[in-house]
């Protein structure tokens, strides 16, 4: 039973911190993405890479994978952030569709459908590996927060309330000696770089990846997690991504066969989704003032 | 004489039939308009005589088909005609556009905190990384704002700070813009309508921030359309219609001019 509540508490932790990631692109500077989970799935691989290959501890491995994530994001950037609302959605989710058939067919570097197996559990400082579910959790628990205390400080700075601005009024910031291209490109960096510390997290966790867990459901589970909090706030998120990893397993708690309970989840998740955009669609995606 | 703005020989044409490259409607036929530095000057005229689009073209948010726009910063000369909008912004030039251009998500503060350009603080991670200069910083942006709003008759947005700058009614958000411009450092503020839009209660306030415009150094280009207000700040004053300068000059003496009066103001 503790094994399990660990299970689903490191699950829910991986979310938080993928959702936390994203909000700050999606919910404060209005620039929804679906290309969420594209990150997500390089951030994995890279991860095994360092991993498996180099054997990295930890810290060596984060940081190379929020820079390989942020320079991909930096490059994909460039010629996108000239593309505002649904132009940008459209291209995030081709770059979603990309990565995914990358990882994928390129069978010999990512073993394709096969995925890549016996990811090992990451090294911290001396002790060897953290295997145990409750040492991963505290692992877990630590970086998460961390995270949390990072994106709280962005959200709530000067730069925050420029991203808040950007949202509702470009123009403005232009004529104010503002480059917005350049803020948009950089909240994408960093969102994207910081989904790398949940690819970390959940390829070690796992010890195996392959693209099924990267697809454009994934996506639009992130975006689902972002968008239930119904305000700005961080504690939103992370209500929502815990919300969304629980429902699942409420699901399987009132005794419904798993055969009906896999598609009741995705009904559900459905109309959650028509529920944010009925009531909420104004704020959420056209650019007038609330 | 000294100028902050010289602008040379602007022709500016929109292309109405984009098929058609030929018929091309020229929208400004050789502009020539110099502002001396600390100065306000106003531009009149009809609808449709150009007036906003020289502003634009000014700001950079609109290229010249060609001309210069020479603008003299300390004795340091620059030519604005191919430079974005952001970079003439950094230069020194300030606007106010037609309608509200608030941040509507934010409180009064935050807007006008923004309206600083305090831009080293607003790099992502500032707080995290150099937390003791972000404080400071913060607390100049603060006493800055506190002066400025002391400063300024009619006592705006003292009890408001903290109000969401969206819920202000359409003069409080105009008015709002107009505080933003004295936050910002500019030389040049082109002005586009500044009383549109103004109850009459709130006149004693729009006076009070161009004068204090004009008393901290800023020039003052403004596209207006109420006469007795071009009169009482502008020193000159030019005339467009139909994309060219046709009286400029003192103001009282364009304003008495027989083509103005005849033209433009027998319909105001």
């Amino acid at each position: 039973m503790v094994n399990y509540l660990l299970n689903i508490s490191n699950f829910a932790l991986i979310y938080i911190i993928l959702a936390t990631s994203s909000h700050l692109l999606i919910r404060v500077s209005n620039q929804i993405s679906l290309g969420q989970a594209a990150f997500f799935g390089i951030g994995a691989y890279i991860t095994a890479l360092c991993t498996q290959v180099f054997h990295l501890p930890i810290i060596p491995s984060l940081l190379i994978v929020m820079l390989v994530n942020g320079v991909i994001a930096y490059l994909i950037a460039m010629p996108t952030v000239k593309l505002v609302g649904d132009y940008f959605v459209m291209a995030t989710l081709a770059f979603q569709f990309i990565v995914f058939s990358i990882l994928y067919n390129w069978t010999s570097v990512t073993g394709g459908s096969e995925g890549i197996s016996g990811i090992p559990s990451p090294k911290l400082f001396g002790i060897d590996s953290i295997s145990a579910n409750l040492d991963f959790f505290i692992l877990n628990l630590v970086l998460t927060l961390i995270l949390l205390f990072l994106f709280y400080k962005l959200q709530y700075s000067m730069y925050g309330k420029v991203l808040k601005a950007l949202h509702i009024n470009e123009l403005s910031l232009l004529a104010t000696g503002r480059d917005t291209r350049k803020i948009r490109i950089s909240v994408f960096v960093i969102s994207s770089a910081f989904i790398g510390w949940g690819s970390y997290l959940y390829a070690t966790y796992m010890s195996y990846i392959d693209p099924s867990s990267f697809n454009i459901h994934e996506s639009i589970f992130i975006l689902i997690a972002v968008l239930l909090g119904s305000s700005e706030k961080i504690r939103g998120v992370v209500i929502g991504a815990a919300f969304m990893i629980l429902l699942p397993e409420i699901l399987r708690f009132v005794q419904i066969p798993d055969t009906i309970a896999a598609p009741i989840n995705q009904i559900i998740l459905g109309i959650l989704l028509l529920f944010i955009v009925y009531f909420r669609g104004n704020s959420l995606f056209s650019n007038q003032s609330t | 004489m000294d100028y902050i703005l010289k602008i040379e020989n602007i022709v500016k044409s929109f292309s109405e039939n984009l098929s058609k490259p030929d018929s091309n409607k020229a929208i400004l036929s050789d502009i020539n308009l110099e502002v001396a530095s600390n100065t306000t000057v106003a531009i009149i005229g009809g609808n449709g005589a150009g007036k906003t689009t020289m502003l634009n073209i000014i700001n950079g948010f609109i290229k010249p088909d060609s001309g210069n726009i020479n603008m003299n910063n300390n004795g340091k000369l620059w030519n604005l005609s191919q430079l974005h909008p952001n970079q003439t912004a950094r230069l020194g030039v300030g606007r106010l556009f037609q309608g509200t251009r608030i941040y509507g998500n934010l409180t009064v503060k935050e807007n006008l905190m923004i309206a600083c350009n305090e831009y080293t603080v607003e790099q992502p991670f500032y707080n995290v990384f150099f937390s003791k200069k972000y404080k400071k910083q913060l607390l100049e942006i603060n006493n800055k704002i506190e002066t400025l709003l002391e400063k300024i008759d009619g006592k705006v947005f003292q009890n408001e700070l903290d109000k969401k700058a969206g819920s202000l009614s359409y003069g409080q958000q105009r008015i709002l813009n107009l505080i933003s411009l004295l936050l910002g450092g500019y030389k040049l503020v082109l002005l586009d309508e500044p009383t549109s839009g103004i109850n009459p209660e709130d006149w004693i306030t729009i006076d009070s921030i161009i004068n204090t415009m004009r008393n901290s150094g800023i020039s003052i280009v403004m596209v207006e359309h109420n006469i007795d207000f071009v009169r009482k700040h502008a020193i000159d004053c030019f005339y467009m219609k139909a994309g060219e300068i046709i009286v400029s000059g003192n103001t009282s003496d364009v304003l008495s001019h027989s083509l103005v009066k005849n033209d433009y103001l027998a319909l105001c």
